[in-house]
Order: structure tokens, then sequence, then C-alpha cells
């Protein structure tokens, strides 16, 4: 059987097995966003503009991660481990479906089932403020999250590798504390290297924001700098990331 | 073939549970893999299957290292862990997700162990027993036609009809040119089913050998005690049955129970006789 059947019959087996699974989750998904667009439009007087876009990444990150969740519950079971790894098929087309499938299929079919739950909401819920209560993914760079969502799946394929039990949680738990230790870091970082006491906030990689003069003054990093760490974090980082689960799934033991 | 060699593993890389273990099981036999529980059977046949690592040596079927499970490895092996899943689907379209990857998969011997084996052609898998299972895992790894099967406890959950099924099933399939290994600590069940014995404790390889080589070298008979050719002997309602050796040329038909029990409590004694490190 060459690369490509095996891939075919490898998506055959994912699809099959966990179609049902596919079908609630879409279902659930489609319930929450339609709960979502609801109380933010019942008291749209209380949310500001672009609440839209901030339910799509609601439902991205967290439906991603209940739809890994249920990808990786095969690594969870030793049972069910050892006729994962004894499926005539090698490591890295493993890792490459389920790359397909928590990065690429999910992604697309969330945005069809978000696309699809606004208009059908909006077709309904008429206002005058409901055109501005409408998402916006694919302008102003808003779509970059999804760049960000590829590296948050990512992560919780490794994780789900790394971790025997409760990989989900302690991954998502060490995501978050990263954000933590990496703003408040770069905060004393950044304070160190230039003197200045008054820094309020940061993003590690990109900016810090001080005070001077009561003026809220951002420095950003230099623009060639920037496009070089975005193409480093967009781009060789899922590189890297992918690269690693699929050793770490060389060396999976029951 | 499956050729160890010099293997050594444990759990921890302090505490190794085989130490420089060597073993060749070549091809057209059935092996009896016998331990009490613990004695490492699981973790052997694990290693065979690559689904645990060894810390020193290798392990490989017919010169592919197992550790590596690369497709044509795989596509040699077919293993029946002691505990089975199996997915929420039905039979055909089971068949239809994992026969592909089977190049020499037999439908019709499939639904026929099915028949044999009392299990309905018409069900979810995932809702089924844990002895019904199992059986689709057997019906289905032998119908795979692999070179090699490597069966973890397979009576365990199997009531007592469905073990005369399985014997019957094992008896059937004539597996010429291949290697199947069934792992136990049940011994009665594999009885009359196996052409090689394995018998290991404490991680150590106690006897190795066909059953003709056994009974050229050792005699299951009753005899009274004080024979100093006895190497076991245990107290039965017919007489005290033992274990000797065979000094003659004489036969005896092979009491696996006995013979497992003179290795675990005699092991000098057998290895005497077979010579095995």
């Amino acid at each position: 059987m060459n690369y490509i059947k095996k891939m075919i019959a490898l998506n055959r087996r994912q699809y099959l097995e966990h179609r049902q699974f596919y079908g609630l989750l879409a279902l659930a998904i489609a319930s929450l966003l339609f709960l979502l667009f609801f109380i933010t439009w019942h008291w749209r007087e209380s949310f500001s503009g672009g609440v839209g876009n901030g339910i799509f990444l609601i439902g991205l990150f967290g439906g991603g991660a209940a739809f890994s969740a249920c990808l990786y519950q095969e690594l969870r079971h030793p049972a069910k481990t050892i006729w994962l790894l004894g499926i005539i098929a090698s490591a890295g087309q493993k890792i490459m479906l389920w790359i397909i499938y928590a990065v690429f299929l999910y992604g697309l079919g969330y945005t069809v089932i978000f696309y699809l739950i606004e208009a059908l909401f909006f077709s309904m819920a008429s206002g005058s403020q409901s055109a501005t209560m409408k998402a916006n993914v694919f302008s102003n760079g808003f779509y970059s999250f999804y760049l960000v969502f590829v590296n948050f799946q990512l992560w919780l394929l490794v994780g789900s590798l790394a971790f025997r039990k409760g990989a989900l949680i302690k991954t998502l738990l060490l995501m978050v504390l990263y954000f933590i230790i990496a703003a408040t870091g770069n905060v004393v970082l950044m304070k160190a290297m230039t003197g200045e006491n008054s820094i309020t906030s940061s993003l590690p990689f990109n900016y810090f924001q001080f005070i001077h003069d009561g003026e809220n003054i951002y420095v950003y990093l230099p623009a060639s700098i920037q496009a070089l760490i975005n193409v480093s974090y967009n781009f060789l980082l899922p590189l890297f990331l992918s690269y690693i689960a699929y050793l770490k799934f060389t060396e999976k033991e029951i | 073939m499956i050729v160890i060699k010099d293997l050594t593993y444990g759990y921890h890389s302090r505490d190794t549970l085989f130490q420089e273990l060597n073993l060749t099981l070549p091809p057209g036999r059935v092996y009896g893999l016998l331990g009490k529980n613990g004695a490492g059977k699981s973790s052997l046949i694990k290693n065979m299957a690559g689904l645990v690592f060894p810390q020193k040596g290798s392990c490989t079927i017919n010169g592919l290292e197992a550790r590596h499970r690369r497709p044509e490895f795989l596509a040699q092996l077919y293993f029946i862990p002691e505990e089975c899943e199996l997915p929420p689907v039905t039979i055909p379209v089971f068949l239809r997700i994992y026969s592909v990857f089977y190049r020499c998969f037999d439908e019709t011997s499939f639904y026929e162990y099915l028949r044999i084996f009392n299990v309905p052609e018409k069900c979810q898998l995932h809702k089924l027993s844990f002895g019904q299972k199992k059986k689709i895992h057997i019906a289905f790894a032998l119908a795979a036609n692999t070179d090699v099967l490597i069966m973890d406890e397979p009576t365990n959950g199997l009531d007592i009809p469905s073990k005369t099924e399985f014997r019957e099933i094992i008896a059937r399939t004539r597996r010429y040119d291949k290697i199947t290994i069934m792992s136990t600590h049940q011994v009665k069940d594999l009885d009359g089913l196996i052409d090689s014995v394995i018998i290991i404790d404490q991680g150590r390889v106690l006897l190795a050998a066909d059953k003709e080589e056994i009974g050229q070298k050792l005699s299951f008979s009753a005899k009274r005690a004080g024979d100093d050719t006895i190497i076991y002997g245990i107290d039965a309602p017919g007489g005290r049955m033992t274990v000797s050796r065979n000094t003659g040329a004489e036969t005896s038909t092979l009491d696996l129970e006995l013979l497992f029990n003179a290795a675990i409590y005699n092991p000098s004694g057998i290895r005497a006789v077979f010579q095995t490190q």
C-alpha cells in the first residue's frame, strides 16, 4: 500500500470510528455559539464592538481543546494505545493524520459552523447594532489567531504524548503558566534592561508599555526583527512541535 | 524467525527484569510461553512486539528491529493484548477499516471463526463483553495471516465453552510457516495446542524446547519416591506423578502442568537436563 492509500485508510479509520463524536461536537459547538450570540445580542448595550470576534475565539480554542481530547484518547488507554501502535503505518503518517484533523479539519469545520450559526442568528435577531456585532475574522490581521491556534493544537498534541494521565489539563495549565511567567518575566527583564520603572505591561518578543508624563508609551521591536520573530513563531515553531510530536510518538511505550 | 539477543530490560534502569536474555524462535511452530504471574511473560512479548524497548540488546522479527516499529515490521505481526478494546463500529465497518492494512487478510475465514465462536455478526463492537471482544480479536488475528501472531493470555476472559472453541480454532488453523506465541499462566489451556514450550521465571528462561525434545529427555509417569531420576513429583489421586529424566527410550505423554511445576520448583534440575543458561 503506497503512502497516499495508507493515509486514505488511516483517514477512513479516524472518521468512521469517531464520526458520532464529530457530529455531537459540531452540535455542541453550534449550540454554544448560538447561546453566546444570544447573550451578547440580548445584553448588547453591555458589550462593545468586536463581540463576534471574541465569540469566534472562544469556540476556536475551547472547541479545539475538546476536539483534541477526543482525538488523542487512544493514548490514554494502554489497550487502545497497543492497537494504535500496531496499525500498519509509520509514526509519521499517524502524527500527520492527527495534525490534519486537529489543525486543518477542525479549523475549517469550525469556521464554517461559526459563519452558518452567525448568519442564522442574525437572520432572526435583527437590530440597529447587529451589523457591528458580527465577526470580522478575515480582516485587520485577526486571522493571525489561526496561526496561534495551530501552535495551540500542536502543544496539545505534544502534551498528550508527553503526559500519561490528565494530559489535556496539564498541558493547558502549563500554557497558562508559561504566559504568566513570560509576561511578568518580560516586564522584569525590560525594567532591568531599560532602567524604566513605570513599565506596566508587555508581551514577550513584541512590545512593552510604560507611562511617561501620564501618557502610555508603547515600544515595539524593530520591524525587521519582529518579522523574523513572526516567521519563527508562526512557521518554524509548528514545524518543531510537529517534529517533537513525531519523536515522542516513536518513543511511546506501553 | 524471532531472534532475541542479549536482551536486558527493566521497568526502571536500576531494576532489570531480564539480563542478557537470548532466545531464537524459528517459524512453523506454536510456542507456549509459560510463567507465573509477574514472571515477565508480558514484558517479553511486548519487547517482541516493539511495545516496550530494551535497555540493551535487540529483538528482531525476520531481521527487523522491533523497537523501530517500521510498517514492514508491523505488517508481519499481530499482537493480541490481555485486555482488548474495540472501536464503536459494527463488524462490517471494522473489517472495512482494518482488513485493508493486511495484505493476506481472509474475510471468509474471519466470518467462519466468528461462527465457531458464536459471536453475532450484527453488533456494536464496543458494547460486547470482554470475552466476546477477545474472540473478535482472535478471529481477526488469525484471518490476518501475519507471519507472527502473539497472544497475551488468550484464554483470559473466555468461559469454558469459549475455551473449547478457542482450542478448536487454533487446532484448525494451520500456520505451517509462521510463528504463533501464546503466553499464559493457565498452563492447562494450552495442553495439546503447542509445539514448543518456553518457561520463564524471574526474568530467566528455565526451559525452551520442542515437545519432541522434551519427550526424549523427560518422562512423565507414576513413580515411587527414591528414584534418583525424578526431577519433580506430586501426589495425585492415582499415585505419585513425576517428571524424571528419560534414561531410556521411554515414551510418555507430555503433562504441561507437571512440566511447568518441575521447572518452577526445580529449575536447576530442568536446566541440567536441557542445558539452558
